[in-house]
């Protein structure tokens, strides 16, 4: 499902890589990425969601970043630890972006389970940082996704919400889709099955029991 | 009373005028900036005056000063109604002939801009014996005064909502404009950065004026070529705002399929839009000074060399020091190429430069640390 080689990030005016992964390969399944502060891990899901550049390949299902980059951000979906977005924008504005260019569904059990048709009609300036992590999961969610990349997905989430989310991971999970998950606290494994969990250490990215 | 007034001028009349500052605007360089200067009042009075004779005309502006009227309503009752507005209830206690002259101080207050030229076009229809319109005009004034009082009465006192507000509130979801992709960046512009697009308009729209207005009768082509470029150039704030805005909140974007070109039209429609006001003051106020294509190509050329901007906004990672010295660079090559190449070599030039830059840098963007 995903193809890693040679990746290395860097940061502009800094003298050392942040991460480097010589090779990586995933079949598809739910994995859990954990590292301390600062190890990298946002630096690696924001490479595999496009949003920062890097060094290596990356490849989705056969889809290369570089060479396919339309193709590739059709099927690779992001949700941001903490997310921010125009004041003047409604949810269901966003929403309807994303769904415009993403195409595929609306994830409307998750849009329910949340609560965010609650609120989405009203302009993201008055969002709590719990109603914002609830519209960024909605927004990751939203089309026909391959791999969702989930960064600290259980921050600001009360627990009903928690529930909610890992029910539906789960859910997709078993409709084939893939999750990466970077996440402090642990999910709750009588509900998602993590297929392999990995650690960040010392700049390079290792598989738990190694 | 006076107590009161205070709390109610800051909270709703100061902050409904700063947070409309950029439509504020807008209406202004649209009624007043565009004209030149000693035709300004000949221009209203002619609007008056077909305002007077077509009463279909009267009555788009009727309706025009009902939905601004129905704004300020809004604007209020989303005050009371929020969380830093909650105390207002506390107004229940004054007796009801102080609170209604409160909320009279309010409205007629928020409702100036169209009261004032509302009095003028009743004073003219007057003066020009069509004694009913005036009449007309001046009656429909105090209804909107009344309505706007009765609807902050009622969202102040009424633990419900009252159906003068219920129906501004339709009338209002009615009317919201759904904003776009494509309006994104102008509407985070008029929204946020409406100090800077003053600042940037004003000196623009002043340096229009010395060139086209004072110096009409005796136009110098080389003072334009010199300074036109340089109002383009003072635009480059703005793209850098634009850039920094759409790498920060909209950065999530880059993980939708946007390709760079839907993306760079984005931008260049926004350059088109801000962009406009210059266009048009230059075409009204040109008396044949210069060929009408050339101040086409001019303004055509202006929007390339925003995206230009923009473009180096990417290259540079968003780093002001050398994003500005990029902007000088250009408006050194602008006034060459244009002296020396033309209007349209530059303006091709620039297009081909501008896409150049911002596809091979829109994807390798990285802010500097």
């Amino acid at each position: 499902m995903l193809i890693i080689s040679n990746y290395q990030k860097q940061y502009p005016g800094t003298d050392t890589p942040v991460l480097s992964i010589t090779k990586l390969e995933l079949a598809a399944g739910c994995y859990w990425i954990k590292g301390e502060n600062g190890s990298g891990k946002t630096s690696l899901i924001k490479s595999i969601a496009g949003l920062l550049p890097c060094t290596g390949e990356i490849a989705v299902n056969g889809l290369n970043i570089r060479n396919n980059r339309m193709g590739y951000t059709k099927i690779v979906y992001y949700a941001e630890a903490e997310p921010q977005y125009p004041g003047f924008l409604t949810g269901k504005e966003l929403m309807d972006f994303y769904f415009a260019t993403k195409k595929g569904h609306l994830p409307h059990k998750l849009i329910k389970g949340l609560g965010v048709d609650q609120f989405m009609n009203s302009k993201t300036a008055v969002y709590s940082s719990g109603m914002m992590k609830k519209l960024s999961l909605v927004l990751g969610f939203t089309g026909n996704p391959a791999l969702i990349l989930l960064d600290e997905p259980l921050i600001a989430l009360d627990a009903a919400a928690v529930d909610t989310l890992q029910h539906t991971i789960t859910a997709y999970c078993n409709q084939g889709i893939s999750f990466i998950v970077t996440s402090h606290q642990p999910l709750d494994n009588s509900i998602v099955k993590v297929d392999a969990g990995f650690i960040i250490k010392d700049k390079t990215l290792l598989k738990e029991n190694q | 009373m006076k107590a009161a007034w205070n709390i109610l001028s800051k909270i709703m009349v100061k902050q409904f005028y700063i947070a409309n500052a950029g439509f504020f605007l807008f209406l202004f360089l649209f009624f007043f900036g565009i004209v030149q200067a000693g035709q300004l009042i000949w221009y209203h009075h002619s609007l008056m005056l077909a305002m007077i004779s077509s009463p279909l005309f009267l009555f788009i502006v009727m309706t025009a000063w009902l939905l601004y009227n129905c704004k300020c309503i809004l604007f209020c009752t989303s005050v009371i109604q929020s969380g830093n507005g909650g105390f207002l209830y506390m107004l229940r206690a004054l007796p009801f002939s102080k609170q209604l002259l409160l909320y009279v101080f309010v409205g007629t207050v928020l409702y100036l801009p169209v009261l004032a030229y509302a009095c003028i076009l009743a004073t003219v229809a007057y003066t020009t014996g069509a004694a009913i319109v005036s009449v007309q005009v001046a009656a429909y004034q105090l209804l909107m005064i009344i309505i706007s009082t009765t609807a902050i009465y009622s969202a102040i006192n009424k633990t419900g909502e009252s159906a003068v507000t219920k129906l501004v509130a339709t009338l209002g979801s009615l009317l919201s404009i759904r904003i776009g992709y494509h309006a994104f960046l102008i509407t985070y512009i008029l929204h946020s950065r409406k100090v800077t697009f003053a600042v940037v308009k004003l000196f623009s729209l002043l340096m229009l004026s010395m060139l086209f207005v004072r110096n009409s009768d005796s136009f110098d082509t080389d003072l334009f070529s010199i300074f036109y470029p340089l109002t383009i150039t003072a635009h480059a704030a703005l793209v850098l705002h634009c850039v920094d805005f759409n790498e920060t909140l909209l950065q999530c974007n880059r993980n939708l399929p946007l390709h760079w070109l839907k993306v760079a039209c984005m931008y260049l429609l926004t350059w088109f839009i801000i962009l406009l006001p210059e266009a048009a003051f230059m075409l009204i106020n040109n008396h044949g000074n210069m060929p009408v294509d050339i101040i086409i190509l001019q303004s055509m050329a202006a929007v390339a060399c925003l995206l230009l901007f923009t473009g180096m906004a990417y290259a540079c990672g968003l780093d002001m020091e050398r994003y500005l010295l990029f902007v000088f660079m250009v408006y050194i090559i602008l006034l060459i190429l244009q002296k020396s190449a033309g209007h349209l070599v530059t303006l091709a030039a620039f297009s081909a430069l501008a896409l150049a830059v911002f596809q091979s840098h829109y994807y390798s963007f990285e802010r500097e640390k």
